[in-house]
């Protein structure tokens, strides 16, 4: 996030698109529902009818993966009638006129046939940001998830400089990350072509930096990103695989290719809290201690670096990934030197400049936000205060709407998008190990329109085999509103109905991020089913 | 949803929460009483949670939850009508009708309530039956104009 | 500026209430239903004060502070209204701290002994039902004082707009939606009723019996779901390891003390007897488990006899973004410091 979680709480204006917040982020949720509260106003884009929608002033449902069409058509309008921020485009940004060329095909017409968007709506939503300033700008997966993420983040950074709401407080371009610590693990290097706080491993100057830390020779070649290197285990340039924590069998797009991958592969280490899908196909295992064990840090995704605490011990001979890592390292000729949690991180900070004044004991209480480069720096609440970027003046891109990968055809009427809910995490590893939560949602249902419903002869409860060109699942039915015609929506929180069995393996060329978000299903009825029962529908999220 | 209630969110479109007692009264008066269907209609009307809507509603003792019965039987409980013996008239209305304070007859000819005072002391013990007031009832009396009804 | 309160002159500012300015000198009023999350209520009347030249007894909680009032927190009026208060409350409820999932840590007791309240009388109605339909959250009504925090947390704070109050007077009682049990209504769990409930007429379903508040060991720390980063407290069972209760920590960054269901309900995977504890090996298709020595001997082994037979970018690395910033860091160095390789990565991308 460039901004804060609680400045979300003063927005004036919270344009949501592509996050189901209330299921995904709850507690962020409650600081945008209070704005609303307060007099912000919210705009929601979202193909389907969440739960968010029942606090926003306008709902409104874009055609799955056309967001650049839309922002473009947005842009072109707030041109038109003149509701850019002049002096902020002059004085902080540079490609002002080839953004305003680029956004040019875009007419409210030409827009409204992309996204599926009335052409009233299109104005009345530019007439809006235009009017109401800052706009904070939140979203989350529905933006990065296609094969146009970066582009579709690149418009809505577009869509910011244009209104200058860049840079100042309750604005801003605002990602809120998925998981407790992938801001962290980002910012540790865990990238092939970064060191930690984004140092390029190809450059020579930092890779000598890291050499004679480290007093080691260094590669300056970028590394493969998880896609590439399941292509590498298929053309045998890859041996051995090492995953830490990931369930990849579910995570994946399209399971029966990763699971293919996996077989083949000649040596797979997996270290892992519990026995699940992915752990069955390792050579070996390493039992992991779980986020109540381990003493350490993550990083939220307001950059804030917090503490995490030991409070039990850890489940049998379960030990720290660090401390494996160091005893592999020392056996196969390098020691890294980490004898304790804390001195890994010690020598990350040293090594890290926007870690580098935060201390165990500065956060001992509350964390910190990077960057905060000395140990009396106070932390950064928003980046690019007063519309200063880190290269200089923020660029315009001019971004061209491209289609989804996959869209659905005659075979494959159906579009599928998938997500997270509010009641299990990821393959369920922790949720389905907690007791409680499974009685709230036991199984999957395949979310499907009330129109197409009818059209399928289905009724909730029933059940129905979805089939993708790459995979199927059987599971229930519930017909909601929630999605939109010829829309359906799971998600990939149990194994026995995995919405990544469907999912494509089609990829942003530039992030490696697949398109989770889009893809072409079948749906056929298998059998009656029971209806799911008051207690079991899920009725907490299909409020009016 | 009914026909009437249909008519009186047509009576009140684009409403807000500041509307509610006055739709509230109106689903009533067309429906005699306010069903949970009705409550969640209203809700729905006002883009509010029916929470809102009940909390409301059982606030006030004018809305009933139940359907009413045809006749509706009041007496009163205030201090003249109770030291005139207004507790007899209370008894005996509640064994003959075979229902408590707030109850319908089964076959939802009698709804019978108390209520705190109707100021009309002079008149006391007093009942109402529909609208209509007797003065000065004796426990039998009561139930013949009950009966006659 | 200044007012006096029990005789002191203290200096306060705009803004404030009584009851702030009580605080922040270090004097004692009673609250039940003021919270800092939900603010002044004047529904308890419990924090009740003497205000020079004000008619009655002022709630403290409501009351703004202004240059020259002449407050008294310890009259024996205040005391006394203050202990008839408190005992109406416990009469008309059935408090029995003996039993109780609250005690110690039940701001009801707390206020009764600051007051010296030695006994109550109690009354012998028959108790309401418990609404027990949730597996996580248990909804007492006999333990309920009407304070209207777990109504303001509910609408007002996390804005879920599920609890409500219906009917009125003495009948007053807090509900799910139109009075349904709370499974069948469209609460979504996230417990900020149970953590502002001042007693017991809302806890945790899965911490009853776990243990008192003075025997778990409180340790703060990050949730593990979502990027939020909440902070939290757990409240742990030494002797069994396992955690029995999850508190949002109150007035902390980022989440001022609100959780969500996940945070606040979905910790007790660690204590699961599901979790591996072994290394394991596999040996002709199956798993056994091994000692940590023959593990990593072997593994290194593997890893080394790879590198050198195929070079250092046939190894290839998944950190994972649920673990600690020390453990994604020690995966990176590895595949670069130990094995030569920047063919790491994370599931930053799904």
């Amino acid at each position: 996030m460039t901004n804060s979680i609680k400045e979300l709480e003063n927005a004036r204006l919270l344009f949501v698109i592509g996050s189901n917040t209330t299921e995904a982020h709850p507690v962020i949720s409650y600081f945008m529902k209070r704005a609303t509260r307060k007099g912000a106003k919210m705009i929601v884009n979202d193909p389907r009818r969440i739960d968010l929608c029942r606090w926003a002033d306008r709902h409104v449902r874009i055609k799955p993966g056309t967001d650049v069409a839309y922002l473009n058509g947005l842009m072109r309008e707030i041109i038109a009638i003149g509701g850019q921020d002049q002096e902020y485009i002059a004085n902080h940004t540079e490609g002002f006129e080839e953004l305003r060329k680029s956004v040019d095909g875009y007419t409210l017409e030409r827009t409204s046939e992309i996204t599926g968007v009335p052409v009233e709506t299109i104005r009345e939503v530019a007439r809006t940001l235009s009017e109401i300033k800052p706009a904070s700008v939140v979203y989350t997966l529905g933006i990065t998830e296609h094969i146009c993420g970066v582009d579709n983040v690149r418009s809505l950074a577009n869509l910011q400089m244009l209104l200058g709401n860049v840079g100042v407080y309750a604005g801003g371009v605002n990602p809120l990350r998925g998981q407790n610590n992938v801001q962290g693990a980002c910012d540790m290097g865990a990238l092939p072509n970064v060191y930690s706080g984004y140092q390029r491993v190809n450059d020579l100057a930092i890779k000598d930096k890291f050499e004679k830390a480290w007093k080691v020779g260094l590669s300056d070649k970028i590394g493969l990103t998880i896609p590439q290197m399941f292509n590498g285990i298929k053309d045998h340039s890859v041996k051995a695989f090492y995953i830490m924590g990931e369930n990849v069998v579910m995570t994946e797009p399209n399971a029966g290719h990763t699971k293919k991958c996996l077989e083949e592969c000649e040596f797979l280490v997996v270290s892992d809290i519990f026995y699940n899908e992915t752990v069955s196909y390792a050579h070996v295992v390493f039992p992991d201690l779980c986020w109540a064990e381990e003493d350490g840090t993550f990083t939220n995704t307001e950059r804030r670096v917090q503490r995490v605490r030991p409070a039990l011990k850890g489940a049998g001979e379960s030990k720290s990934n660090w401390w494996v890592l160091n005893e592999l390292g020392k056996r196969i000729g390098y020691d890294m030197g980490f004898t304790s949690s804390r001195v890994t991180y010690e020598e990350m900070r040293s090594l890290t400049p926007s870690y580098g004044g935060i201390t165990w004991e500065r956060i001992a209480d509350v964390g910190l936000q990077w960057p905060c480069p000395t140990t009396d720096h106070p932390g950064t609440e928003f980046l690019h205060v007063g519309g200063k970027f880190t290269r200089g003046k923020g660029l315009f891109a001019a971004i061209e709407y491209r289609p989804p990968a996959e869209l659905p055809d005659a075979e494959y009427p159906l579009l599928l998008t998938t997500g997270r809910r509010l009641w299990h995490y990821h393959s369920g590893t922790q949720t389905h190990n907690s007791e409680g939560m499974d009685n709230l949602f036991g199984e999957e249902l395949m979310e499907i329109s009330p129109a197409d419903a009818q059209r399928l002869g289905v009724k909730t409860g029933d059940w129905v085999r979805a089939k993708s060109r790459r995979g199927e699942i059987v599971l229930r039915a519930w017909v909601t509103d929630r999605s939109p015609e010829g829309v359906c929506w799971t998600s990939f929180h149990f194994a026995k109905a995995c919405g990544n069995e469907l999912t494509i393996d089609a990829f942003d060329p530039i992030s490696q991020t697949a398109e989770y978000k889009v893809c072409a299903i079948r749906i056929e009825k298998s059998a009656d089913g029971e209806p799911l029962g008051s207690t079991r529908v899920p009725v907490r999220q299909a409020r009016p | 949803m009914s026909n009437a209630l249909n008519e009186i969110f047509a009576n009140h479109p684009n409403a807000t929460v500041d509307k509610l007692i006055p739709i509230l009264q109106a689903a009533q008066r067309a429906e005699g009483y306010l069903s949970m269907e009705t409550i969640h209609a209203i809700a729905a009307h006002l883009r509010i949670p029916s929470g809102k809507v009940f909390g409301v509603a059982t606030f006030y003792n004018q809305f009933r939850f139940e359907p009413a019965g045809r006749c509706r039987v009041t007496a009163c409980r205030g201090t003249a009508c109770h030291v005139r013996g207004g507790r007899n008239v209370i008894n005996s209305i509640e064994s003959h009708l075979g229902v408590r304070d707030g109850e319908t007859t089964p076959d939802l000819k009698y709804t019978f309530e108390t209520i705190a005072c109707l100021g009309a002391c002079a008149l006391a013990p007093v009942i109402v039956v529909d609208s209509k007031y007797y003065g000065k009832v004796t426990p039998k009396k009561a139930l013949t104009i009950i009966e006659n009804q | 500026m200044k007012l006096t309160m029990d005789g002191r002159q203290v200096s306060f500012n705009e803004g404030q209430t009584l009851l702030d300015v009580a605080t922040a000198n270090g004097i004692y009023i009673p609250t039940l239903c003021w919270h800092p999350r939900t603010g002044p209520a004047s529904r308890c009347r419990v924090c009740v004060v003497e205000v020079e030249g004000m008619r009655g007894l002022q709630t403290s909680c409501s009351v703004a502070a202004r240059a020259g009032m002449v407050v008294r927190t310890d009259t024996a009026d205040v005391k006394s209204a203050r202990r008839m208060t408190v005992q109406n409350i416990l009469f008309s409820g059935h408090h029995n701290c003996i039993a109780c999932e609250a005690t110690g840590r039940c701001e009801l007791q707390d206020v009764a002994y600051r007051l010296g309240i030695r006994e109550y009388p109690t009354i012998d109605e028959p108790k309401e039902p418990m609404d027990t339909s949730s597996d996580l959250i248990v909804m007492n009504p006999n333990k309920c004082i009407v304070c209207g925090r777990c109504v303001a947390a509910c609408n007002d704070v996390v804005v879920n707009q599920v609890l409500t109050f219906a009917h009125r007077g003495y009948k007053t009682k807090v509900v799910c939606d139109t009075a349904v049990p709370m499974a069948e209504s469209t609460c979504v769990q996230c417990g900020e009723c149970v953590q502002l409930c001042p007693t017991a007429a809302i806890t945790e379903r899965k911490s009853m019996g776990m243990g008192r508040e003075w025997e778990l060991q409180k340790v703060n720390t990050t949730c593990p779901y979502c990027g939020v980063g909440c902070q939290m407290t757990l409240y742990v069972d030494k002797a069994k390891n396992r955690i029995a209760r999850v508190k949002g920590r109150e007035g902390i960054a980022p989440n001022e003390g609100s959780l969500c269901v996940k945070g606040r309900f979905a910790y007790d995977f660690p204590s699961s007897d599901k979790r591996l504890t072994k290394p394991l090996i596999k040996k002709n298709g199956e798993h056994v488990e091994v000692s940590w020595d023959e593990a990593l001997d072997y593994t290194a082994g593997r890893l080394r006899g790879i590198k050198d037979k195929h070079g250092p970018d046939a190894y290839v690395a998944i950190a994972c973004a649920r673990s600690t910033n020390e453990n994604a860091y020690a995966m990176q160095k590895f595949a670069r410091a130990v094995i030569g390789t920047n063919s790491i990565d994370h599931c930053a991308r799904t």
